[in-house]
């Protein structure tokens, strides 16, 4: 971890303050020094973006002319440059009339633009290197082998102010090297921290973030706390378990305060739609605010968890990672509704029986056989969703289990993190031995291991990568290397792992992972609390992965049960859970809940039997073809990005809600109203009713008497209750968990 | 690996001209059931033939809905085998494509629910006496019917429940019938749970011994809710046994073979079976009489004897000679190992039968030399052409084709050690095999292919009208290790009294020939089974042939086989006489290479028919292709077809029948008589240069001319393919036979496209005994070039 070293080699820096980092050698910009091809003229590719994805990097190049991503390929760039059309792109006898300066300087139409200045510092090391002949220095030349930046600790009081940060360099050969000047920089979070293409930190909102400086094929951070200038005062709040002391400890840095406790009514609610999928009944709450036991909120946790309706919560979270869907319609390729059915119903009953994590991912990973008799080798045909690769399978498997993204250093070493094209292909071969051929009948597949299969083979010598662990160097010699993959990943010293599943449990209840998103691990997006998530990570693993027990640690914490309203000093804060985050009900979860208010039932036709709920909805066709699931933004399971379930309003959300017939239908089924109405129950009983079954309290007294206003005179007409629940189900309060 | 099985074929429907499905599905033997047919174009029904006489069909009538249905009475005889029977329907015009019809040992119950749920939960349960065929159905709807039955049990007894569901292989569209099965005690407490098995792949079978008296509930119910759609069962629920595997799972033909009867409840036993003197499978029912299982096991049997496994697995059994079978279980040590002795020059067959035969295992075999480590083969599963199934489609996963075959041939004398395991390493106390080693023995099957002739095909049926002909493309699938490559002839036996075969001898390489059958005015008119079989045309190399037909009775949406039905032999039916007649004329001209053919073809209709007739090729000789189907009007009575010869198609004497059927519902189709197709050599070869024309100008192409076969008359020589706005100035130039030069007028228009055109070619027309054959030669380039001449209008 790169960022730990230079964490732990650097001190802190105030803002304000000058830089001052030793330079060991200056800037190359004279001209009768001797200009290196790959220490100097290299980086102005990577700095001038020339050699960035969207341009000369791109894999096909662009207008004729290609340079490797980020480059990765010194050797290649300079043939591509010297000799590939010779007398083109360098211009050794008059070097001002390179093409490589002109098109650089903007002086003849280039598609990117002027890039640099003519008699800039990138200009002047182009044109030095032409001057001086253009010569590769290959051999001997040292490599970059880290980067540091300085400070690496940036605390600014009060805002717009500025800061700049230094990159040192590393090289092989033990000398440093300042870069700031070829470095590119970027930050996580510009409310908090902006930083421009000189190194400049400038502060904005309270908050924490990182800034990021990026050269050759290392990225390296400074964390910015922005803290207000007037004077701040830390409030007394007894946390209830060790998640508020890390949480308050990190608000108390951040001068921020948390929101008071959520109310009884608040937090049944929360923790219905949370841990159940579903809202409380109004006897359900009934019973909830009339006990008067100071542990009433552990028992309400205990008891939803026992509920089979917990484990369909996490049931269809896997489901959407693991893709259980048929998007090919093709049975030879295994992701028939059988598969899906029998995968579906596998996971399910691990969560129902509480089967630790580290089983159920080891079971899947490692998984041989029948898709039908052995449920979790459907891994093999769910990820693909179509043609076994290898590779894809290895990205995929990496990012739900470890939330990295391992997919950018197969073209190339990951520009924002620390894999390396090495780390790809040796992690690839975990997979190349799965292989698959059709089982006993059409929708079924045998899911094998070929011994003998070669390891994956590296893109740029095509040498081949025996497997390895991520980041590790030892070659893993096994007939079924899986095997030992499933217990490396999922060993209680794996932080990738751990960290990961207690990440995505936490995002789950709060709201936002503490990376975020879940499943895009990597140095360039640090945690927003490394303390935090690393102890959720460790008592995950110390108990044995048993999930209920960490979701208990979150769900009985005072962090949990914030209330959603902000004070002055938190109003901003969107990463360190000090108040409760307002949530659009997940589209399965929202009409399961006007199901449950309407106490109707949704059909879905086709291979779903009547009377399932949204949320046990197995595969994806029908799933997905359901406009209310679709236009909430379910998601599709055609990849494993968490982001795929999107939560996000849309105009035609409201429509919908408004004149669809989502809810207009099920009103008019529904025979909650008619049956208090035949009770002959009184207005006042009626609404509050309608109340608890849509927004889980009884009315304020206010909205009790406007109401009571539209029923007088008609007590018994059944329209203006239904205008009523309509309105209710139309409200934001109901579309959202608080 | 089977690749081609990795292939999605988009296909037709499933459904038939005619017949999809028989309710009840099945009957009991020696009662009498009145059964109905269920499809379309079914008036004017016949005669109904089982495959086995010992079904008799009788009162044929149309049914309540004439045409969709068809009544009548199955007397099934006190002999008759329990499991799948085949039928076909006989109607005055037409043969129906076979469908099934399941013959069970004990009495059948109707399932009784009138409304969805009545018999849903074991309080409603319907009681049914043990030792009965429940025949049910999941309930239509989209509420997720749960059948549940009851039988009273003394404590200890046996209770077996077997069902039939994706067997059946009931037509279901769209919707599939993938059941599963509980047995539950009378405090809901579930002692057996069944969904897919080894031995019937989808279909589920439980058996347990009561461990008290008192109710015992059956539970059938989807596996997953598609919604259900024919979804019919029969349920055998009795205390018969049922046996998982049997071991050793065959033996030498005409021998007794001492088998261990695996995986019933009450523990393993052995019995004496007595082997039939026939080869190949012989159904098995194990168990004493009164418990016998309602569907046999299958046994291997050989004209070889039996080798075991050792017993300690750790040392290769020894095979003291060749041909053999092998067999062992694989319940202890994940592979067995078979030492052999062969000889360099030998080609010995290597098959497998283990999943094919129920057991759950996924085998793969391994062949190396004794002194070596280095496998020299290596087989996993089978492709299903190979194995005997040549008509299966390659999107077809049937279990049979988890089971090795593969060809040996020993690359030098000496021992050799074979070792099987299973691929994912499993074993258990079912995972029985065997393995065949037998010499090659020439076998070519036949089969219908499913996609001959353009409307759909009554797959193996042939129905021929009296009087006329109908011709089918046969196809042949040489066996694993075949080698004969001479020509063929083909043979029939069993056509009806009045059919006579017209078959053309099949040249050395083809795979495929035309067969036709012609029925007599006075043929009889009933349904036959027939073979077609073919035969060295010299007679010397003696080939095994049989026809082997596969069926997929229930096809999914991309043809993927729930269930299919193996034919050993072909039906014909005679039907009415056809209400018109079909007759080409012979060509007076031949076919020559990169040329085509058109016949002339004359409808002759009887009186008051007066329908659309279409026409077409079923077969036609190597890389000779057709065009589309013609259709006659209503009101004509002649048509032409055309053909087209590659170049590549091989010149000779050939004999080519085309098909003509009505468009009617009913389809009526008959052929014409062959008439010879001669393929011949071109008779000029056109050198086109290369020339230029400009727009708005005339121009000209020249072209060298070569004879490659002298003609009498003269040849008229045309231009195709030339670019837009550019066209041939007429007349168009004759060539003779000494012609070596010629020269093609052209004139493009002002506004014709200007380009260089590649594939301009030459239409070559010449006149042979008064018809005209065409003949395209050569191919040149014509550069189209901008006028120089501007025309200013304004």
């Amino acid at each position: 971890m790169k960022l730990l070293i230079v964490l732990a080699f650097s001190g802190l820096a105030f803002g304000a303050s000058a830089r001052h980092v030793s330079k060991t050698l200056p800037p190359p910009v004279d001209p009768a020094k001797p200009v290196s091809f790959r220490l100097d003229v290299m980086p102005v590719f990577f700095r001038a973006g020339c050699n960035s994805g969207g341009c000369h990097g791109a894999a096909i190049g662009k207008d004729g002319f290609h340079l490797s991503l980020f480059g990765y390929d010194p050797a290649g760039d300079y043939f591509r440059l010297t000799r590939q059309i010779i007398g083109r792109r360098i211009d050794v006898a008059v070097p001002e009339e390179s093409l490589l300066l002109l098109k650089g300087a903007g002086k003849v139409p280039h598609t990117g633009g002027r890039r640099f200045a003519p008699n800039s510092e990138l200009y002047n090391t182009l044109l030095h290197w032409i001057e001086q002949g253009a010569k590769d220095d290959a051999a001997g030349v040292p490599q970059v082998t880290g980067i540091s930046v300085a400070p690496d600790k940036i605390i600014f009081i009060g805002k717009e102010r500025k800061r700049p940060l230094a990159v040192v360099a590393k090289y092989s050969d033990g000398s440093t090297r300042e870069v700031s000047t070829l470095a590119l920089y970027l930050t996580n979070n510009k409310t908090t921290a902006d930083i421009d293409d000189k190194g400049i930190v400038t502060a904005g909102k309270r908050g924490d973030t990182f800034v990021f400086a990026r050269f050759a094929k290392y990225t390296a951070g400074a964390e910015v706390i922005v803290l207000p200038k007037d004077k701040f005062k830390w409030p007394k709040v007894a946390p209830n378990n060790y998640i508020d002391g890390l949480v308050f400890a990190k608000l108390q840095k951040l001068h921020i305060a948390p929101s008071p406790l959520a109310t009884d009514e608040e937090f049944l609610r929360r923790a219905y739609l949370d841990l159940i999928g579903l809202p409380p009944t109004p006897a359900a709450h009934d019973a909830f605010i009339k006990d008067r036991a100071p542990s009433k909120r552990a028992k309400l946790i205990d008891d939803l968890m026992a509920r089979t309706e917990f484990a369909d919560v996490w049931t269809t979270q896997w489901a959407e990672t693991l893709k259980l869907t048929d998007t090919t319609g093709n049975d030879s390729v295994g992701t028939n509704v059988k598969a899906i059915y029998s995968y579906y119903d596998w996971i399910r009953d691990q969560m129902r029986r509480d089967v630790p994590l580290d089983r159920f991912a080891r079971a899947q990973i490692q998984a041989v056989g029948s898709t039908f008799e052995n449920p979790p080798a459907n891994l093999y045909t769910m990820l693909p969703q179509g043609n076994y690769d290898p590779k894809a399978m290895a990205q995929d498997v990496t990012q739900v289990f470890t939330g990295v993204r391992i997919q950018c250093a197969q073209c190339h070493n990951h520009p924002f993190d620390r894999w390396t094209q090495d780390d790809y292909y040796s992690f690839v071969s975990f997979f190349t031995g799965v292989k698959r051929k059709p089982g006993a009948e059409p929708r079924e597949v045998y899911v094998y291991t070929d011994p003998h299969a070669a390891p994956a083979k590296h893109l740029l010598d095509g040498r081949p990568m025996p497997p390895r662990y991520l980041g590790e160097q030892s070659e893993i010699a096994a007939k079924d290397p899986r095997v030992k993959l499933a217990e490396w990943l999922t060993s209680k010293d794996n932080a990738m792992f751990r960290e990961n599943m207690a990440n995505r449990i936490w995002a789950h209840f709060l709201g936002r992972g503490i990376v975020e998103p879940v499943d895009d691990v990597r140095i360039s997006n640090p945690p927003s609390n490394r303390e935090l998530i690393e102890e959720l990570g460790r008592r995950l693993a110390s108990y044995d992965f048993d999930a209920r027990k960490l979701v208990r640690d979150i769900c009985l914490s005072r962090t949990y049960q914030l209330s959603s309203m902000p004070n002055a000093t938190n109003r901003d804060d969107d990463s360190q859970f000090s108040h409760g985050r307002l949530r659009r009900l997940r589209a399965d979860v929202l009409l399961d809940a006007i199901d449950e208010a309407t106490d109707t039932t949704t059909t879905f036709g086709g291979d779903y039997p009547r009377g399932m709920r949204a949320i046990e909805l197995y595969g994806g066709i029908r799933r997905n073809g359901n406009y209310f699931l679709k236009t909430f933004g379910l998601a599709a399971r055609d990849s494993v990005n968490a982001s795929e379930t999107r939560l996000e309003p849309t105009l035609a959300q409201a429509l919908h809600l408004i004149n669809g017939d989502t809810i207009e239908g099920k009103l008019g089924r529904s025979t909650v109203i008619a049956q208090m109405l035949k009770a002959h129950e009184k207005p006042s009983e009626i609404i509050d009713t309608l109340y608890l079954r849509s927004l889980g309290r009884t009315p304020s007294a206010a909205e009790r008497q406007k109401l009571l206003a539209l029923t007088a005179g008609h007590e018994a007409d059944r329209k203006v209750y239904d205008d009523i629940f309509w309105a209710l189900l139309n409200s934001t309060e109901f579309a959202f968990n608080h | 690996m089977r690749g081609a099985s990795w292939l999605v074929l988009f296909s037709v429907c499933a459904f038939g001209d005619m017949l999809e499905y028989v309710t009840p599905r099945g009957g009991s033997i020696g009662t009498t059931v009145e059964v109905v047919l269920h499809g379309a174009n079914l008036e004017n029904p016949k005669e109904i033939r089982l495959d086995d006489d010992c079904i008799v069909a009788t009162d044929v009538a149309a049914g309540a809905k004439p045409g969709n249905e068809v009544k009548a009475r199955f007397r099934i005889g006190l002999g008759c085998a329990p499991g799948e029977h085949v039928l076909r329907l006989r109607t005055a015009t037409n043969l129906s494509e076979p469908v099934t019809f399941w013959v069970s040992p004990f009495p059948a119950v109707r399932e009784i629910e009138k409304g969805q749920g009545e018999n849903d939960t074991p309080q409603k349960a319907q009681i049914v006496p043990l030792n009965s065929t429940v025949e049910g159905e999941i309930a239509r709807g989209q509420d997720a019917d749960v059948d549940v039955y009851r039988v009273d049990m003394r404590a200890g007894e046996r209770l077996s429940v077997e069902v039939e569901g994706m067997r059946l292989g009931t037509a279901a569209q769209g919707g599939v019938n993938d059941l599963m099965l509980r047995i539950l005690n009378s405090d809901g407490q579930e002692l057996a749970v069944s969904k897919d098995t080894a031995l019937f792949v989808e279909d589920p079978v439980a058996s347990i011994v009561t461990p008290a008296a008192g109710p015992y509930f059956i539970e059938i119910k989807q596996q997953i809710f598609t919604a259900p759609k024919l979804a019919f069962y029969r349920a055998h629920i009795g205390g018969f046994t049922r046996p998982l595997a049997l071991f050793p799972a065959g033996g030498e033909r005409g021998t007794s073979v001492d088998v261990r009867v695996l995986g019933d409840p009450t523990g393993d036993r052995v019995e004496r079976v007595e082997l039939p003197d026939t080869n190949g499978d012989s159904p098995y029912f194990s168990g004493a009489p009164g418990e016998k299982p309602p569907s046999p096991n299958r046994l291997r049997v050989s004209p070889y004897p039996n080798v075991m496994a050792a017993a300690d697995g750790t040392s290769p059994a020894s095979v003291l000679a060749l041909p053999a079978a092998l067999n062992g279980i694989l319940d202890k040590n994940n592979s067995a190992q078979f030492r052999f002795s062969a000889k360099k020059g030998q080609a010995w067959r290597v098959q497998v039968f283990a999943r094919s035969l129920g057991s759950p295992m996924d085998p793969i075999i391994r062949i190396r030399p004794a002194n070596s480590d280095k496998n020299i083969l290596i087989a996993d599963d089978a492709i299903l052409a190979e194995l005997g199934y040549p008509s299966a489609r390659g999107t077809w996963a049937l279990p049979a084709s988890l089971d090795p075959l593969a060809m040996f041939k020993p690359p030098a004398d000496g021992d050799y050690i074979l070792e099987i395991a299973d691929t994912q390493g499993r074993t258990g106390p079912l995972f029985v095999y065997r393995i065949e080693i037998e010499p090659v023995h020439e076998t070519i099957l036949t089969y219908l292919s499913t996609t001959d002739g353009a409307p759909q095909p009554r797959v193996t049926g042939v129905a021929v009208p009296r009087g006329s002909r109908w011709t089918i493309d046969l196809q042949l699938a040489p066996g694993l290790g075949s080698e004969y490559k001479g020509d063929l002839i083909v043979e029939a036996t069993g056509l009806p009294r009045g059919v006579e075969m017209i078959a053309q001898p099949v040249l050395k390489g083809q795979n495929h020939v035309p067969v036709q059958f012609y029925a007599s005015d006075d043929a009889d008119a009933r349904i036959q089974f027939f073979d077609l079989t073919v035969q060295a045309t010299d007679r010397k190399t003696p080939i095994e042939s049989h026809p082997h037909q596969s069926v997929a009775t229930m096809n999914r949406g991309i043809e993927s086989a729930m269930h299919v039905v193996f034919l050993n032999h072909y039906a014909m039916a005679v039907t009415d006489p056809a209400p018109f007649h079909v007759e080409m004329e012979k060509p007076r001209a031949p076919l020559v290479q990169n040329g085509e053919l058109t016949f002339k073809v004359h409808v002759v209709r009887s009186d008051g028919f007066k329908g659309p007739i279409v026409l077409a090729a079923s077969w036609l000789p190597p890389n000779v292709s057709k065009g589309p189907a013609v259709t006659i009007a209503p009101d004509k009575t002649d048509g032409e077809f055309t053909i087209h010869a590659a170049a590549k198609a091989l010149p000779g004497e050939y004999q080519v029948a085309l098909n003509a059927w009505t468009q009617t519902s009913e389809r009526i189709r008959i052929s014409t008589e062959f008439v010879p197709v001669s393929i011949v050599e071109p008779y000029l070869k056109i050198t086109l240069r290369r020339s230029s024309v400009e727009q708005g100008r005339a121009g000209q192409m020249k072209a060298s001319v070569e004879v490659a076969k002298s003609f009498s008359g003269e040849a008229i020589l045309g231009l195709k393919n030339l670019p837009k706005g550019v066209k041939l100035v007429d007349p168009k130039p004759k060539v003779t036979s000494s012609t070596r030069e010629v020269v093609f007028d052209i004139e493009a228009s002002t506004d014709a496209l200007a380009g260089l055109y590649n594939g301009v070619t030459c239409d070559v027309s010449v006149t042979t005994n008064g018809e005209t054959q065409h003949q395209q030669a050569g191919s040149g380039l014509l550069r189209v070039d901008p006028s120089r001449i501007a025309v200013v209008t304004k």
